[in-house]
């Protein structure tokens, strides 16, 4: 029972991770900004 | 539906005063005038300024109480025709009590700005009466207005408050409210246009319609700022008010029920208070976007020094109102088992705070630059520029949710069988979303300006993301939950001192903010258009203002006890004359 | 009782703000009227020093034209590439489109000056805009209100780092702007004078430098200048002294508003007097002294004669120290040397005197000092 609480956790963070990344992405695109590999300018 | 009527025309009356007073034609269109140093009056060697801005920010200070109180009182008064629960109803005229007395000062302190501003600032307010025209006339109209519904709804209050009538009562209520708004709104154009000038040509000579000036690029921004820092702020007050009287109060009965107010005030202050940076965020945008050299002035050059100071008003404020929820967890007998996570709560609070007052340009004498090195401390340095200090607020406002959290779920035990898998949900969006901020900030410090401030934008949308979304969580695990007793009136005295740290503090914040937004303008009445020559043109320093805000705020503490004493005046008497019958 | 306590604590809280408001540094507000520029006889190095001033002070450039991307980073880029560039850019379709030369450049400058928007450097338009309005404020409109000869200064600046030779029309007497004289009695000019020895005097330069044997060391000598610095840098290191201070010598101490002051003939004359000063012989340099061990040494070490009548000075930048103890006791002496702008003798001006005696004086030399001076007879 233990394990599933701590599956779904791990399971939870992918899928926020996911969530975020998606959010980060297209704000950044929408203000023309550069995203994923170019977003290191130096 | 006829108050609406009203309402509705009143709106329109205020976009289109034209349609009013139509008089733009008669006018030619002259220059701004541009009174030279004697032209201002010198009355008995009296500080025009001065008692120009203490009016100004008295009368501020009073309206926004006046015009925030309705707002959270038709809330509650909602709350209590939804939950069927009389304390909301009681509460919820209670507050509308405390704001009568104070609204008469209102208006009286209004008039006297007016005045000042007529007998000591001619030119200026002959300028604006004629940009503005009929819309001054409208705006005493509306105050006709505000008065007649703010007694209805005061007095109605009883004889309306069963059955189909509270329908009535709360339509008074919501009028009351849209011409508030309406009022603020209106007096936000004129100080806005100070600042950004719209509908003129620029030597000043009236060029558009009154609305053209009145949606001058500064005027949303500030309305939104000035709405939300209302509600904080009447939150504050009352909260403060129930503070008092649950101290004064030796019926449990009674501190019961101020307790019990006193968490509802401090919960809208904070309610009020959490989207504020970003709606002060915005309009330094907007500052930027309509002048960079306004918005350097406030950021970098001679008031950079204020927002330090502004940052531990707020830091104040952020730690009263986290202290005060945690000592709320103990009103409960679940709360204990949440407070070992206090301490840490604490540190990221604390340690966010010395992060914001951190000054990023530091003003200094060359001596001391030759000892640090450079302008920039080599170790501070860095936690000062706005990478930081994003990060830094992102994570205090999270952090102060989580506070709010864990006491709502203290008094709230979920029935759901899946409510383990939906908590590690929720402690999952926290993690990834802190990590969110916090490496936003990271790459904000390792890119260009631009970058910098692109990468603030997620951060703020992570925060909204974490509350809204633990939000929805809960709404649904703790649907039917087995609801804990909550001892209310279980609380420290200590605790009792923050929620007076909240209207102290905001007061001196608002004063302060008041400060930095005239400033802004230098030495213009009309920022480019009309020059102040007045023998106090200048930004006075840091000291001076503090010691002008603290005057200021003494005066309105010293006005609030004296509203609450006169708030609390019926009930003594009748006490007493039921003890000689 | 309870309402005392909830009063105390509020105003405890209250004191704490209003303490913390004074323990942050003060920035004293500029009182000073407008400056009045009088430009007349100024040559083009003045102008060009003039446009540098300019482009750093009044007119704001800076602010938004650095490093920090809100604009061109104007000084750190070269002019000399960047300007016949912009002339032939395809999208540029101004004044100065596919010109070529010093006269050019001055077009396209005047115009991006007083017409931001009539090119924007692609990125750097207003957002939202596509690049098409500029945010800069034009220049000669307020809140910045460069007047025309100021702006020609910065133009002349600028072609000046292009290396180019300045094409714009030097000021005449009609380009000195009126004082409107709003407080009348105040804006009361000396006339200028007309010969270099006068000028040095007028301005005490020879009270902190080393001018020919004068033997000061609280600022570098002046002999031989012209082999350390050009005729430019030296006109902006005595209008703008603290911008760049050098080896072993205090910021703060040359006072900074020589700008306001000095007339340009009496700057012209001052820095073409300078430029001809020969290198002093290794044996005019006088030897380093120990710390001041009697009165006259600290005055001499810390220069008061030069600004004070003190002795037989006969200087009259400060009011005389002959018979000062008839007008202020010791403890005002010591504010009046340390914090030499809190009150100003009546006929003076502010700002003139160094206020970073409190931090230089020792208290031993203070001591000699202050025993010196109040036993001055009239």
């Amino acid at each position: 029972m233990m394990a599933r609480k701590y599956l779904v956790f791990v399971l939870a963070l992918v899928i926020w991770a996911g969530v975020f990344y998606f959010i980060d992405k297209s704000i950044m695109q929408a203000q023309g900004l550069p995203v994923g590999a170019d977003m290191m300018p130096i | 539906m006829k108050y609406f009527i009203a309402a509705l025309l009143a709106l329109l009356a205020v976009s289109l005063p034209d349609l009013v007073a139509a008089a733009s034609d008669a006018l030619p269109p002259d220059a701004a005038p541009q009174p030279s140093r004697l032209d201002y009056p010198v009355i008995a060697g009296i500080s025009a300024r001065s008692l120009a801005w203490s009016m100004a920010q008295m009368h501020l200070f009073l309206a926004a109480f006046v015009l925030a109180v309705p707002l959270f009182s038709i809330a509650t008064e909602f709350m209590g025709v939804v939950t069927g629960d009389d304390r909301f109803d009681t509460m919820a005229r209670e507050f509308m009590k405390i704001t009568m007395a104070a609204y008469s000062l209102t208006a009286l302190v209004g008039g006297g700005l007016l005045l000042t501003l007529l007998v000591f600032y001619p030119h200026l307010m002959g300028y604006l009466v004629k940009v503005f025209r009929g819309q001054m006339l409208i705006y005493a109209l509306l105050f006709g207005l505000e008065s007649i519904t703010l007694y209805l709804y005061f007095y109605s209050w009883d004889a309306l408050r069963r059955g189909n009538r509270k329908y009535y009562h709360m339509s008074i209520g919501l009028v009351l409210n849209t011409v508030g708004l309406t009022l603020m709104f209106v007096a936000n154009a004129w100080v806005s246009f100070m600042m950004s000038p719209a509908g003129i040509a620029p030597d000043g000579a009236i060029t558009g319609t009154v609305w053209e000036a009145t949606r001058n690029p500064l005027w949303n921004p500030l309305n939104l700022h000035r709405f939300l820092a209302n509600i904080a702020y009447g939150g504050a007050i009352v909260g403060g008010y129930a503070a008092y009287m649950f101290l004064a109060e030796k019926d449990p009965v009674q501190k019961a029920h101020y307790d019990w107010m006193g968490y509802t005030s401090n919960f809208i202050a904070i309610l009020g208070f959490l989207p504020l940076p970003f709606a002060g965020y915005w309009l330094m945008a907007e500052i930027y976007a309509y002048s960079q050299q306004m918005g350097i002035t406030a950021m970098g050059g001679i008031l950079a020094w204020l927002f330090i100071i502004q940052a531990v008003l707020i830091g104040t404020i952020m730690l009263a109102a986290n202290y005060y929820l945690w000592s709320g967890l103990m009103r409960t007998d679940r709360g204990a088992q949440y407070g070992r996570y206090v301490k840490y709560i604490a540190v990221v609070i604390v340690g966010g705070f010395l992060v914001w007052v951190t000054p990023h340009t530091l003003i200094l004498t060359t001596s001391e630059i030759q000892n640090l090195g450079g302008t920039h401390h080599k170790i501070l340095g860095p936690l000062g520029i706005m990478p930081a200090k994003n990060t830094a607020v992102n994570l205090m406002l999270v952090f102060t949710f989580l506070s709010f959290q864990m006491f709502y779920r203290s008094s709230r035990e979920p029935v759901v069988p899946w409510a383990k898998s939906a908590n590690m949900v929720v402690v999952a969006l926290y993690v990834v979303g802190i990590a969110n901020i916090i490496g936003a900030g990271i790459y904000g410090y390792i890119t260009p300006t631009v970058y910098k401030v692109g990468a603030s934008v997620p951060q703020v949308v992570t925060t909204l993301t974490i509350i809204i979304g633990s939000v929805i969580i809960d709404v649904f695990m703790l649907r039917g939950a087995k609801s804990e007793k909550v001892h209310w009136g279980r609380m420290t005295e200590r605790s009792q001192y923050a929620l007076f740290v909240l209207p102290v503090a905001f007061t001196w914040l608002m004063g302060l903010m008041g400060y930095i937004r005239s400033s802004l303008r230098t030495n213009w009445h009309v920022y480019t258009v009309m020059k102040d020559n007045s023998p106090e043109n200048y930004i006075p320093t840091l000291g001076d203002a503090g010691n002008t805000i603290t005057g200021i705020t003494l005066a309105f503490m010293a006005v609030m006890v004296f509203v609450f004493w006169l708030s609390r005046l019926g009930q003594t008497r009748q006490k007493n004359a039921e003890i000689s019958a | 009782m309870t309402f005392l306590r909830v009063i105390g604590f509020s105003l405890a809280l209250l004191g704490f703000y209003a303490l913390y408001a004074h323990t942050l540094p003060q920035v004293e507000p500029d009182l000073s009227e407008p400056e009045i520029l009088a430009t007349e006889g100024l040559d083009m190095p003045g102008m060009i020093a003039l446009g540098e001033g300019l482009f750093t002070g009044k007119g704001t450039c800076t602010l938004c034209h650095n490093g920090m991307g809100r604009a061109p980073d104007t000084l750190a880029m070269d002019l000399a590439v960047t300007f016949p560039e912009r002339l032939l850019d395809a999208n540029y379709s101004g004044v100065a489109a596919g010109g070529d030369g010093a006269q050019a450049v001055e077009s396209y400058i005047r115009e991006s000056m007083l017409e931001p928007s009539a090119f924007v450097v692609p990125g750097f338009g207003k957002k939202g805009t596509n690049d098409a309005v500029s945010p800069m404020p034009v220049v000669d409109a307020p809140p910045i209100e460069l007047a025309p000869v100021e702006i020609n200064a910065v133009i002349a600046f600028l072609q000046d780092r292009a290396g180019l030779t300045p094409t714009v029309a030097l000021p005449s007497a009609a380009d000195t702007p009126e004082a409107d004289a709003p407080a009348a009695d105040e804006g009361l000019v000396e006339a200028p004078v007309t010969d270099a020895q006068s000028a040095l005097d007028k301005f005490s330069c020879a009270a902190c430098h080393d001018l020919e044997g004068s033997g000061a060391d609280l600022g570098p000598a002046l002999g031989g200048i012209s082999m350390r610095m050009s005729r430019a840098g030296l006109m902006e290191a005595i209008l703008d002294p603290n911008a760049e201070i050098a080896t072993g010598f205090d910021a703060g101490l040359m006072p900074d508003t020589f700008g306001e002051d000095m007339h340009a003939s009496e700057l012209l004359l001052i820095v073409d007097y300078l430029m001809a000063l020969p290198a002093p012989r290794p044996s005019d340099t006088p030897e380093d002294e120990g710390p001041a061990s009697d009165a006259i040494d600290v005055i001499d070490a810390y220069g008061c004669a030069g600004c004070h009548d003190l002795e037989d000075s006969g200087a009259d930048l400060g009011p005389a120290l002959n018979g000062i103890s008839a007008r202020m006791d010791r403890e005002q002496l010591i504010t009046a040397i340390t914090n030499p702008n809190a009150t100003i003798a009546d006929g003076f001006e502010a700002d003139m005197m160094p206020d970073t005696f409190g931090d230089d004086i020792s208290d031993a030399e203070m001591i000699l000092l202050l025993d010196y001076l109040m036993k001055l007879p009239e």
